[in-house]
């Protein structure tokens, strides 16, 4: 794997009559202390379920036809949705195989383990011990996995930011990272599987949240359009977020981009007349009359 | 077995009865309003006869 001690170990392994100045040198070039570790690459198994489900092992994307390989990957979808880490055995054969018996159920699961240990070509990337499975973290890359890592760091660390003067060039990387790490739904819209709705909404919710500070964030550090982007963002993942509403019409009249103000009020009347029968709140009110009186 | 998920967008601080959000139907994404903790138990109670099995609790949601 391509973790930063292994390059340290290649290099080393590599360096002639003792450049030690050249290999430190070189170190500090490419682990230029990023604040966390977010790239998938030199992972041998690789999964995306954020707006789709995909998978690469040794860096080769796996295909999904036909039914052989159906319940392997399905039991993958499961193992995550239930948190990939000591998942009682028993649940996830009651979910995979709802008709069947208990011991017809442990028999089809233990079946289908071997069957997805072999696709993804890794005996070590599923762990069955004790009655509950998990999912390797040490061999397995979830994108899921690190846009919470991130989302967790980023927003302790613009908590302290309140407190402490942190480099806003940096929050503003990992916030990139974040942003983009979520594509969409967990298992993208296709998936309306029950089991999977619950880790869909605490990972929408984690997004929602994440835009709401980083957003607030990059207004206070004048971004103006950066943060005009979360909250356009928020939008379209939820069109009746107010507070979204508010801080985007917030923007668009201290960027002077009256029309655009104008236009999101409207978007907001209308939303939230169609979908929740009410009317927008005082503070949105507030904000357009100070437009109409500007 | 059908899946909702309830989505509250507003509350009143000094009236938490009132409230604003909405109900989302998982399998096809059909959404119904409610504007009221009353209006939100009487869905609720309808769609339970439907089709809800009792020992599943809905998945909430406030944003």
């Amino acid at each position: 794997m391509n973790t930063p001690q292994n390059k340290i170990l290649s290099l080393l392994a590599t360096m002639e009559n003792g450049d030690l100045l050249e290999c430190i040198r070189q170190s500090n070039q490419q682990f230029s202390a990023p604040l966390f570790d977010t790239t998938d690459d030199g992972w041998p198994i690789r999964i995306y379920t954020l707006g789709r489900f995909s998978l690469l092992t040794n860096d080769k994307p796996m295909d999904f036809p036909g039914r052989a390989k159906r319940k392997p990957m399905d039991l993958l979808k499961v193992l995550i949705a239930l948190g990939g880490r000591d998942v009682c055995q028993v649940k996830i054969a009651e979910i995979l195989w709802p008709d069947a018996d208990g011991d017809a159920a442990h028999r089809s699961l233990d079946t289908t383990l071997h069957r997805l240990r072999k696709l993804l070509d890794n005996e070590k990337a599923i762990v069955l011990r004790e009655g509950k499975i998990s999912l390797n973290n040490e061999c397995c890359w979830v994108d899921a996995w690190t846009f919470e890592r991130l989302q967790g760091k980023l927003e302790s660390l613009l908590d302290q930011l309140l407190l402490e003067n942190l480099d806003n060039q940096d929050i503003i990387k990992l916030a990139t990272t974040a942003l983009t790490l979520y594509k969409g739904p967990f298992l993208g819209l296709s998936s309306s599987e029950s089991w999977a709705i619950a880790y869909r909404e605490r990972l929408r919710s984690k997004f929602i949240r994440l835009l709401r500070k980083v957003g607030r964030f990059y207004e206070s550090s004048a971004e103006l359009e950066l943060a005009l982007e979360a909250y356009l963002k928020g939008l379209e993942i939820d069109s009746l977020l107010e507070e979204m509403y508010q801080r985007a019409m917030a923007c668009y009249i201290k960027l002077e981009l009256r029309a655009e103000a104008i236009l999101l009020y409207q978007r907001c009347v209308s939303n939230l007349n169609a979908q929740l029968g009410i009317t927008p709140s005082a503070r949105i009110e507030e904000l357009y009359q100070s437009l109409l009186d500007s | 077995m059908e899946s909702y998920i309830v989505r509250i967008y507003r509350q009143d601080i000094t009236n938490p009865h009132n409230m604003a959000g909405i109900v989302v139907k998982a399998s096809d994404d059909t959404e119904t309003r409610f504007t009221s903790s009353g209006e939100l138990i009487d869905l609720l109670s309808q769609l339970e006869e439907t089709s809800f099995q009792p020992h599943r609790p809905l998945s909430a949601h406030m944003n």
